[in-house]
């Protein structure tokens, strides 16, 4: 499963990198980031963490 | 006319009852169901409980405004200024950002240590007595502390200002919806309290978030002093008095479900689901109220411009149209978005540090005490928009 982040929407808080801290981080801007992006299908913390996002910023797809 | 369901029963939703109080989720079914738009002539507001219509009205912070107060008793507006709560964009997205930072990952996730090490002295003590109130000295003891330390107040103040911010959210029966003298005069002395605090960290900066705001500027001026007093107050009143009511109802319903109670304590994984799902189940900040800038058109009528309006997260969050057997607890429910947090630009600022506390007190309430079962009479919370218990005694 691949994750991605859309930085248009994101507004850095930050709620996916406390859910999923090896998946996600925040850039210099404070901006969301995706620093593993290919994940185990249907990681429940992963998705958690793209319906934890106040924007939802986050997608994931199946390959 | 008075809302009905089809065998004419009166549906009556009215936060400042004790009825609701005790269990306000048949309400919430008969509203979903019957009412989805329902009108309080007494109470002078609207309702909106289904799930789609709670978060539409939640993301359109321009047709549904928070300035006239986001609760049904205008308490936010005690905070006074810089509270933002209560704003709208640009001045909301200003201020909004300068918390933002204090609430950032790096930061939350430095405060672990502390919150571990609170947790585990609280727990080793309850243990050794057999029993707590696991309300008012854990859920409640614990994030005082933590937000005391983020915002720089002193241990030896911390006391005195829980008793205050009790006194604050005390309410008469008789007349719920006004705020009575000793909440204001609380308000006051809570407000007095910051101003003096950020006058001092002015001359003294220290690491902490009330010298922060009192050097902080705004992109367009500096932060006004009433504004970082305001932004104090409600951050401390947030930091304490919902995130409590979180880990409460997360204690609560675990000891009512000991087979998902047995599997988190068995794998702690399952934790921030079990608390997720607490959020979702039985949400502490139950509503909020929001004013109509304009009439809005609903299949059952219309909320007329200048309307308060109240959304009930917590009647959306067991919408069946959204969650299938939503009136269960169930730590394994696949994830989806809930509403306990709110939704659009008014979504909890301190969301990840709420969710790091509330795992860590549940994770460390379930290493020392998997089985810990009621003792006593629990005591609620009397306040129209928080549901959760002030006194929760258990044994350990």
């Amino acid at each position: 499963m691949r994750v991605t982040v859309d930085p248009g929407r994101c507004d850095g808080y930050g709620n996916c990198v406390m859910t999923v801290p090896d998946v996600f981080d925040l850039d210099d801007e404070g901006r969301a980031v995706v620093v593993e992006d290919e994940v185990e299908p249907g990681r429940a913390d992963v998705l958690r963490a793209v319906v934890a996002c106040p924007y939802t910023a986050i997608s994931t797809h199946e390959d | 006319m008075a809302a009905t369901t089809p065998d004419g029963k009166p549906i009556e939703y009215d936060p400042f009852t004790t009825a609701l109080m005790i269990d306000p989720y048949p309400v919430y079914r008969s509203l979903r169901e019957y009412a989805p738009l329902y009108h309080n002539a007494e109470r002078g507001f609207w309702a909106l409980s289904r799930y789609a219509d709670v978060k539409a009205a939640a993301s359109d912070w321009k047709t549904f405004t928070s300035e006239d107060s986001v609760d049904l008793d205008r308490s936010t507006k005690s905070f006074g200024e810089g509270a933002f709560v209560d704003f709208s964009p640009p001045e909301h997205t200003e201020i909004r950002g300068l918390v933002r930072e204090a609430f950032s990952p790096k930061r939350v996730r430095a405060l672990r240590p502390i919150l571990v090490e609170q947790a585990e002295r609280l727990m080793k003590e309850f243990v050794e007595r057999g029993s707590a109130d696991i309300a008012w000295e854990y859920s409640s003891g614990l994030p005082m502390q933590i937000i005391s330390h983020v915002i720089g107040l002193p241990p030896q103040d911390v006391p005195l200002m829980a008793e205050r911010l009790k006194r604050f959210v005390a309410r008469d029966e008789a007349d719920p919806m006004v705020l009575p003298p000793d909440a204001l005069a609380a308000a006051n002395e809570i407000r007095a309290y910051f101003s003096a605090m950020a006058d001092e960290r002015r001359r003294s900066p220290r690491e902490d978030l009330i010298s922060e705001l009192a050097h902080a500027s705004l992109p367009s001026r500096p932060l006004r002093e009433a504004e970082v007093t305001g932004l104090c107050f409600f951050l401390f009143l947030a930091g304490v008095d919902n995130l409590s009511g979180l880990i409460t109802n997360t204690v609560s319903a675990l000891m009512e479900h000991p087979a998902q109670r047995a599997e988190a304590a068995a794998d702690p994984s399952l934790v921030p689901a079990a608390v997720e799902e607490a959020m979702r189940w039985d949400a502490p900040l139950q509503m909020m109220a929001r004013t109509a800038t304009r009439d809005v058109e609903y299949p059952g009528g219309t909320i007329p411009a200048g309307g308060r309006t109240v959304i009930i997260w917590a009647a959306a969050n067991r919408d069946e149209r959204e969650w299938p057997h939503g009136e269960e607890y169930d730590i394994h429910r696949p994830p989806k978005r809930q509403l306990g947090f709110g939704e659009g630009i008014h979504f909890c600022v301190g969301a990840p540090l709420a969710r790091l506390q509330s795992t860590v007190a549940i994770e460390t309430l379930l290493k020392y005490a998997p089985e810990y079962g009621p003792a006593g009479t629990p005591q609620r919370v009397v306040k129209s928009n928080i549901r959760t218990w002030e006194h929760l005694p258990v044994s350990l």
